[in-house]
């Protein structure tokens, strides 16, 4: 597969856009909208009640205050976010693979839809789980390895903190992109722990067309994701601190975008791919 | 699947109303709102800073965001028993009274020494059980009253809090409760007044004060603590006795506690001091105090040695040593305001002394630059002009005199209705008086009644205005001095003299 490939996906992706197909993505989107509401009504006792509680339980009680809440914002959500990926993406996101690819879904001798969707939770939500135990991993070797490398190789000073970043969130979405495979092999191929172990194997075989399809779409919601982690207390202290969930929102909606389109084009690709190699 | 949406989302709802009842995130979410303002207020004064140096009006206005924090919540009642809630009360409480106080530093900064108090009183009012919060409203309230005048309530109130806040053992290694300073202030007040049977009385209560804390058991650096300012208290009612022993018992709870080591510095100091007032000869006091100044050169107490070892070699005539002491003092400790601007004036007038003027002429021109609101920058363009006096240079001594006038009026404008404002206005009348500059005097005086009415240099200036409108034939305007003299201080032993003049002015 070649880079060019890799762009006719993409570009059937976006020119294949359905709300049907994006429906599930836009319901986690939906209660990241509704969370980030709950935060910035900490003043009104249920958003108090829960999103303080939350923030509370992840960072401290000290996140119950004004304007610690939007300091801790960033680190917050992209909890509240994984875990909704994690767990109701388990179950969305091959809802949404079934929508993409509708027509085989009609096929006779297939499974029917909610068969499929039923049998891929499993597997798919292990491959997240396991990524985010990767992404965990990851995430403390960052500032203990990367960032003195880079310090050291590089000498860029100031923008060290940059390349720093940059290296982390490019593995990071080396690390996503192995699971990327495992949702659509479970619904295309029978659900499973046998569809862990294909998906897997899918995701480094389509390493090298996935990647550059997760890069073009997430780069969006990557550069409101650098503000908001690099310069997140300048922000707060030096403009105001609701500026916070509204990139958080903007963010949201970006990387549901993106999600969709990067499933969408790896479907597809993926169901090239076996109908090539068939 | 849009089902299984629509229910978490329902359980999401539901537990968040449920939650929502429970009286502690009530108060939560109230809390969170009065910081969200607070924050707001604070921002918007650091706004208006940056722009400009605000003006009353912009202070007042930058007060109301404060204030807005305690108007936009309504304070639940406090809760009887402790636990969860009444910590949630307590850090809403402190949310508004830490508002409150901030708004009480803009008025007093605008000049509203009145709005001040009101805030304080609302923080009195509602502190309940809360005595921190009790403790720095009494702090402000004590403020207002001396910024208005009303030392006596300023002295009474201080009293009072000595009653009912008792000291506590220091939050940080080294740290003092400032009520353990407390008993000092109302000396210092009378000093100000010029009021030496006063000043007598309350150095009296403050040896009392101590005395009787001593009495009753306390942690063991407190203790020390109070020994310390006990034998500080004693030293200056002079009572050298007493202030031996209780020097003694200080350096023997030191010595028996490794724990109390830090109190090192305050043993030899104040047995320096010790040695200071029973000593004849006071080589021993000199040596011990500079010991203790090069020995702990970051304790509090060393910039106070260093320059009391300089007061002592001055008082053996050692005017070298004494120049070089007091030099050093400033320049060590250039932050302590109870230190280095009394030793640049008293440097200053060593040095005139010794016969270095244009040094010591320096020194008394940048004193008021440097150390704005001090005694020392006060007295430093007076001494000027009465140096000129000395020598008999009459001309140069009215230079000094109408640039002395320029540097009280800058001066005053800073603080203008604060204890240093009546000092450099009553300056001012004095220059005048000298310079014959009779309508500048009746100015002086005008001004001291506007900003410093009751204070003892406003009693002072009426009688002086009252004499110079009257050999002006200001009759009217003398009559009206010596009214108002009646009507702010009818107690005052020169009462029946001035009604006395009045009735001659025909008033």
């Amino acid at each position: 597969m070649s880079m060019k490939e890799a762009w006719r996906f993409a570009s059937a992706s976006l020119r294949g856009f359905t709300w049907g197909a994006y429906a599930p993505f836009f319901w986690i989107l939906a209660i990241e909208v509704i969370y980030l509401f709950l935060s910035v009504n900490l003043g009104a006792p249920w958003g108090m009640a829960t999103a303080g509680a939350l923030a509370a339980r992840i960072a401290g009680d000290g996140t119950r205050h004004y304007p610690a809440i939007f300091v801790a914002l960033p680190a917050i959500f992209s909890y509240v976010d994984a875990a909704l990926y994690t767990v109701l993406g388990a179950a969305f996101i091959p809802l949404a693979i079934t929508r993409v690819l509708r027509a085989p879904s009609r096929a006779p001798g297939r499974a029917p839809t909610a068969s499929r969707v039923r049998g891929a939770v499993l597997p798919t939500f292990l491959a997240f789980a396991l990524v985010l135990v990767l992404l965990f991993f990851w995430e403390i070797a960052i500032p203990r390895i990367v960032a003195p490398l880079v310090a050291i190789a590089v000498r860029l000073g100031p923008l060290a903190n940059l390349v720093t970043w940059v290296v982390g969130v490019l593995v990071g979405l080396a690390l996503s992109a192995l699971a990327l495979c495992v949702p659509i092999v479970a619904v295309r191929e029978g659900g499973g722990l046998r569809a862990l172990g294909a998906g897997f194997g899918d995701g480094f075989r389509f390493l090298p067309s996935n990647y550059p399809i997760i890069v073009l779409f997430s780069a969006p919601a990557l550069v409101i994701q650098a503000i908001v982690q690099l310069m997140g207390g300048l922000l707060v202290n030096r403009l105001t601190p609701e500026v916070m969930p509204v990139l958080l929102l903007a963010y949201a909606i970006l990387a549901s975008l993106a999600n969709y389109f990067v499933y969408s084009a790896a479907t597809r690709l993926h169901a090239s791919a076996v109908r090539e190699g068939a | 699947m849009r089902a299984m949406a629509g229910v978490g989302l329902a359980a999401l709802l539901t537990a968040a109303l449920a939650a929502a009842g429970c009286g502690g995130v009530g108060t939560m979410a109230t809390r969170y709102s009065a910081e969200k303002r607070y924050w707001n207020a604070q921002r918007d004064e650091q706004k208006a800073r940056l722009a400009a140096r605000p003006d009353s009006t912009t202070l007042l206005r930058l007060r109301e965001g404060y204030r807005g924090v305690r108007s936009s919540v309504s304070l639940p009642p406090q809760p009887a028993a402790s636990g969860p809630a009444a910590i949630e009360y307590r850090g809403l409480f402190r949310t508004l009274a830490n508002a409150e106080m901030q708004a009480a530093r803009l008025a007093l900064e605008a000049r509203r020494p009145d709005l001040a108090l009101e805030d304080a009183q609302w923080i009195l009012g509602h502190a309940g059980t809360d005595t921190t919060a009790a403790r720095q409203a009494d702090f402000i309230v004590v403020g207002c009253y001396r910024t208005v005048g009303r030392y006596d309530d300023a002295i009474a109130a201080i009293h009072e809090m000595l009653k009912k806040y008792p000291p506590q053992p220091a939050e940080k290694p080294g740290g003092e409760d400032a009520i353990l300073s407390l008993p000092n202030a109302p000396v210092e007040i009378r000093r100000q007044l010029g009021d030496a049977d006063g000043m007598k009385r309350e150095e009296a209560a403050a040896v009392e004060y101590y005395r009787g804390l001593l009495q009753r058991p306390q942690p063991l650096e407190l203790e020390a603590r109070i020994r310390a300012r006990y034998v500080r208290a004693l030293l200056a009612q002079g009572d050298a006795p007493a202030s031996l022993r209780e020097a003694q018992a200080l350096e023997d709870l030191v010595g028996r506690h490794a724990e109390l080591k830090s109190f090192e510095p305050d043993v030899h100091y104040v047995n320096a001091k010790v040695h200071a007032v029973t000593d004849k000869d006071h080589t021993a006091a000199i040596s011990l105090l500079e010991r203790v100044a090069t020995d702990y050169p970051t304790a509090n107490v060393a910039g106070p040695a260093l320059f009391e070892s300089a007061a002592l070699l001055e008082d053996q005539k050692k005017f070298d040593l004494a120049k070089q002491r007091y030099k050093d003092a400033a320049a060590r400790y250039p932050g302590n305001l109870d230190v280095a601007p009394v030793s640049l004036y008293r440097q200053a007038m060593l040095e005139d002394r010794t016969g270095n003027w244009p040094i010591a002429k320096a020194i008394l021109e940048a004193l008021p630059l440097k150390y704005p609101g001090t005694q020392a920058s006060a007295e430093a363009p007076l001494a000027i002009a009465q140096r000129y006096a000395r020598v008999g240079d009459r001309a140069a001594m009215n230079v000094a005199l109408q640039k002395a006038v320029e540097v009280y009026r800058t001066l005053a404008a800073r603080d203008s209705s604060g204890a240093a404002g009546a000092v450099y206005r009553w300056n001012i009348l004095k220059c005048q008086l000298n310079l014959q500059d009779w309508q500048g005097a009746l100015q002086a005086v005008d001004e001291l009644v506007a900003h410093n009415p009751g204070h003892p240099f406003t009693a002072q200036a009426l009688l002086e205005g009252a004499k110079v409108a009257q050999a002006q034939k200001l009759v009217d305007r003398a009559a009206g001095y010596l009214q108002r003299f009646l009507q702010d201080y009818p107690n005052s032993p020169a009462a029946a003299k001035v009604r006395e003049d009045l009735k001659g002015l025909g008033g």
